[in-house]
């Protein structure tokens, strides 16, 4: 319906109430390494990207969107061009171990970091056809210790920073550094020209699985398998060339779930950073949080079964997330209901029926003139039916992806369950720009 | 004196053994055919030329139903199959008045009742000469020992005497068929037997055809009569006619040889390609380009795939072996069961992998089908990293075998539908016509 007659209260919802609909590919959730795209606007499949052969860790949108960063357990990470079609749309990057995740440079869509299963994290740079692959250490930068001199540590110390290894590594908002995880529950900041790692902060005693960023990259959320969400505040002092010593990365808020001490499955921002979203594990809910305030908004319930991914749409107020069971899709959204009211002025919608007492001059004839020239005055104006006003938040002039009209179908359609549990496929929509096409991603 | 012409029956057909009887009277004569391109003889010093065979008389006396059915449509010169000769005529007019009271040949008829041998192997049996002259010194002729009445004759080619076509039952129009003539007399004997030149391919025609006409033999008299054959043959379509006779003269005009013109039906046919009217346009011509290349490419590809596979099983080999290796290295710590085995070229993307394999190592590796030494190898027992890897890159060169096909599949399609989309369009414009756009 047309905006304006809309009830604005309704439009001014940030958050999802109810589902809304489901999506379905027909190997969604079994582990095979297909990239489905599917497109918001009609909830159609939009492509179909084959390229790995074991199941999808991560998946990651470049700026525009037109680039798309896929990491699978076959040992490869694969950029994806949606622009062309055939053989060069895929750049394949080969490691010697499972990729966890990857994450495209928000600039640059020729380079991206990813941390390996039991291995070193890496950046690679894929301007030119070989692949650079610039390694960096996951062993945390312990602060210098009063009275020795800068870089001497203590031995025991170096043994054990030795053994870390990196889960999940990030871009911040300007690409200028990278933030790690490591699995003895420490953060590192990294300099992506450097590639040296600047600061280090103890988060928790568990394992870091998660790190996520909002859009404007002053938040940041860490899920860890110590069952509990922290959300931790970036300073503004994190540019190029800062000194290490001087940051200092404070959390702001805890999210926990105290009633049941659930662990967390996935967790993401809305496309404002107001909000935080988590899926449970072994549990059927998603919980909403306000992000300023740390309180518990919404708790959003639907399909009677364990939820992987969750994600939140970039611009409106859209939520999905992958069903570990069945593997479907749910999308819960705000609903709006039709107001019969708007549609012509002199309308009210009534509780219950009233007796109507006309006016005194309700039903006088009137001049013929007097009628028809009312009429003709306001059938005068222009009805504008041709600009289509911008969804806020959206860019003006992104790329948009091509159709492609000959798309084979997908496979049978029958009921596939899901044989894992720790590794779920990769629900994303679109992060960041992207035009009346938005585009739902599931590996 | 009665003449009696001989009634014999017609000669059979010459390919089926079994001769046809319509005899009338007693005996039948099979003559047999077989085509040759002999010309008759003819009789030398006659001196009534005129009443001799070839000259048309007019007097046509009822003539026999005549000679063996059409058998013209098998090519092959058919030989004769049988021959169940009886002697004829001779003893079977027995009121034939004879000079000199000699009857004529008492030869026993010789009643064959069993299936006939072969002609060549007939022994020639003896036969009492024919008297030649009657008592007033006229030349006698033919089985009836007649002289000359004007009546239509053909000579026989072996003994030199003239039979009346009643008598031995040759019409005279077919008397052009007949290609050699042998009378009963010398066929009996061996001399030879009749032969008939093919007939005209049209059913009604009697003439024979032109075998020796060069540089192709013809299955008819003329070539009207070709011409008029073929017309009966697409007038007599049962069905509705496939297609008419204008369309089948461009078809058959447009062939050069029969062998084509039978392959005519196997294909669609393409528009001529000197066609004035066909314009490509410039992004089709581009778009064909880049199938072609990006069909090369795929080409290329799919030996780099096939390469990492074979690396890939020699890999397996090489593990094995090392594993030998250690267990038999006193240093070596416990060695498990088997080792891990992972090799790190697997990491080498696509670029540094061709390389590799154009390199003196490379090819080295590849001709042997052996990889020597352990560098790169992961010698651990248990592996967790590399966890499996083995059924992974299995299944990944199958994934890509499969993409390269499904592409080259799109490829293919994609390019029969501009060439489609081009030949109708020519088309069109050959009916239509185009419209220039002025500048």
């Amino acid at each position: 319906m047309n905006l304006s007659l809309l009830d604005p209260f309704t439009l001014a919802q940030d958050y999802p109430e109810s589902l809304s609909s489901e999506l379905r590919s027909g190997h969604s959730t079994c582990l095979d390494g297909t990239v489905v795209l599917f497109d918001v606007e009609t909830n159609g499949l939009a492509r179909y990207l084959r390229g790995h052969v074991r199941q999808i860790q991560s998946l990651s949108w470049s700026q525009d969107g037109r680039y798309l960063a896929s990491a699978s357990q076959d040992f490869k990470v694969i950029v994806w061009d949606l622009s062309k079609n055939g053989e060069a749309s895929a750049r394949t990057v080969r490691f010697n171990a499972p990729v966890y995740c990857a994450e495209l440079h928000p600039l640059n869509p020729n380079l991206f970091v990813c941390a390996l299963f039991e291995d070193t994290p890496y950046l690679v740079d894929i301007t030119d056809p070989i692949p650079k692959k610039y390694p960096f250490s996951s062993a945390p930068k312990r602060p210098t210790i009063p009275g020795a001199e800068e870089g001497e540590i203590d031995e025991k110390r170096a043994a054990a920073d030795a053994k870390h290894l990196t889960t999940v590594a990030v871009f911040t908002v300007s690409g200028e550094h990278i933030i790690t995880g490591t699995n003895k529950g420490w953060a590192n900041i990294v300099s992506t020209r450097t590639r040296e790692t600047i600061h280090s902060t103890r988060i928790t005693s568990g394992c870091i699985t998660y790190i996520r960023l909002t859009t404007s990259g002053r938040n940041m959320v860490v899920n860890s398998n110590d069952r509990v969400l922290r959300s931790i505040h970036i300073p503004d002092t994190l540019r190029e060339g800062v000194n290490g010593n001087e940051i200092k990365l404070e959390v702001e808020h805890k999210f926990q779930d105290v009633v049941n001490r659930l662990l967390w499955n996935h967790c993401t921002f809305s496309g404002n950073g107001d909000y935080l979203t988590a899926s449970t594990f072994k549990n059927h809910d998603i919980y909403i949080w306000e992000r300023s305030m740390g309180s518990l908004v919404k708790i959003l319930e639907g399909p009677k079964e364990e939820l992987g991914t969750v994600e939140w749409h970039p611009t409106r107020p859209l939520v999905a997330a992958a069903g570990l069971e069945s593997g479907k899709i749910f999308i819960w959204a705000t609903s709006n209901p039709q107001r019969w009211s708007a549609l012509a002025p002199d309308f009210r919608e009534l509780e219950e029926n009233i007796e109507y007492q006309e006016r005194e001059d309700e039903f006088d004839i009137h001049p013929k003139e007097d009628v028809t020239k009312r009429r003709l005055h306001l059938e005068n104006e222009d009805v504008d039916v041709r600009t289509i006003e911008p969804v806020r938040g959206e860019l003006e002039d992104s790329w948009t992806m091509p159709v492609v009209l000959d798309l084979e179908d997908t496979e049978s359609e029958e009921e596939v369950t899901v044989a894992g549990r720790r590794k779920s496929p990769a629900v994303e929509k679109e992060k960041r720009g992207g035009r009346a096409r938005k585009r739902k991603v599931d590996g | 004196m009665v003449q009696e012409g001989l009634r014999s029956s017609p000669p059979a057909a010459s390919a089926s053994p079994p001769p046809s009887t319509v005899s009338q009277n007693l005996k039948d004569v099979v003559v047999t055919t077989s085509i040759t391109t002999k010309s008759k003889k003819r009789p030398s010093t006659k001196n009534v030329p005129a009443k001799k065979k070839g000259i048309a008389k007019p007097q046509k006396k009822k003539r026999k139903v005549d000679v063996e059915e059409d058998d013209l449509e098998s090519e092959i010169p058919v030989r004769p199959a049988a021959s169940s000769r009886k002697k004829k005529g001779l003893a079977s007019n027995p009121s034939h008045a004879q000079v000199n009271g000699q009857r004529p040949a008492s030869i026993p008829p010789r009643r064959e009742t069993e299936s006939p041998p072969p002609t060549k192997s007939l022994p020639p049996l003896p036969l009492s000469p024919l008297p030649k002259y009657n008592a007033e010194g006229m030349e006698l002729y033919c089985v009836c020992r007649k002289p000359d009445s004007g009546k239509w004759m053909i000579g026989c080619d072996g003994c030199e005497d003239w039979f009346h076509g009643e008598c031995i039952n040759v019409a005279e129009k077919d008397g052009d068929l007949i290609d050699k003539y042998f009378c009963p007399r010398c066929e009996v004997s061996g001399h030879g037997i009749t032969t008939w030149k093919r007939k005209c391919r049209l059913p009604v025609c009697r003439r024979p055809a032109q075998v020796d006409k060069r540089p192709k033999p013809s299955k008819y008299c003329c070539d009207e009569h070709g011409v008029q054959f073929f017309k009966l043959q697409t007038a007599a379509q049962s069905s509705r006619p496939a297609i008419s006779s204008s369309e089948l003269a461009v078809v058959a005009n447009g062939v050069s040889s029969a062998a084509e013109f039978r392959r005519i039906g196997y294909r669609m046919p393409t528009p001529p390609l000197s066609d004035e009217n066909f314009r490509d346009y410039p992004e089709e011509i581009e778009r064909l380009v880049a199938i072609a290349k990006e069909r090369e490419s795929l080409k290329n590809q799919r030996h780099l795939v096939e390469d990492r596979r074979r690396y890939l099983e020699w890999t397996h080999q090489r593990a094995k072996r090392i594993h030998e290796e250690l267990k038999a290295d006193p240093e070596a710590r416990n060695v498990g069961k088997e080792i891990c085995g992972y090799d790190e070229r697997f990491a080498l993307g696509e670029v540094e992998w061709a390389a590799w394999r154009n390199s003196d190592e490379g090819k080295e590796v590849f001709k042997e089908e052996r990889i020597p030494g352990r560098e790169g190898v992961c010698l651990k027992k248990k592996c967790e990293k590399h966890g499996l890897w083995r059924p992974l890159f299995m299944e990944e060169a199958q994934l890509h075998e499969r993409l390269h096909q499904e592409r080259l599949v799109q490829l293919r399609q994609e390019e029969k539908k501009i060439k489609e989309r081009q030949k109708r369009r020519s088309v069109r414009d050959n009916r239509e016509g185009t419209v220039e756009k002025l500048k």
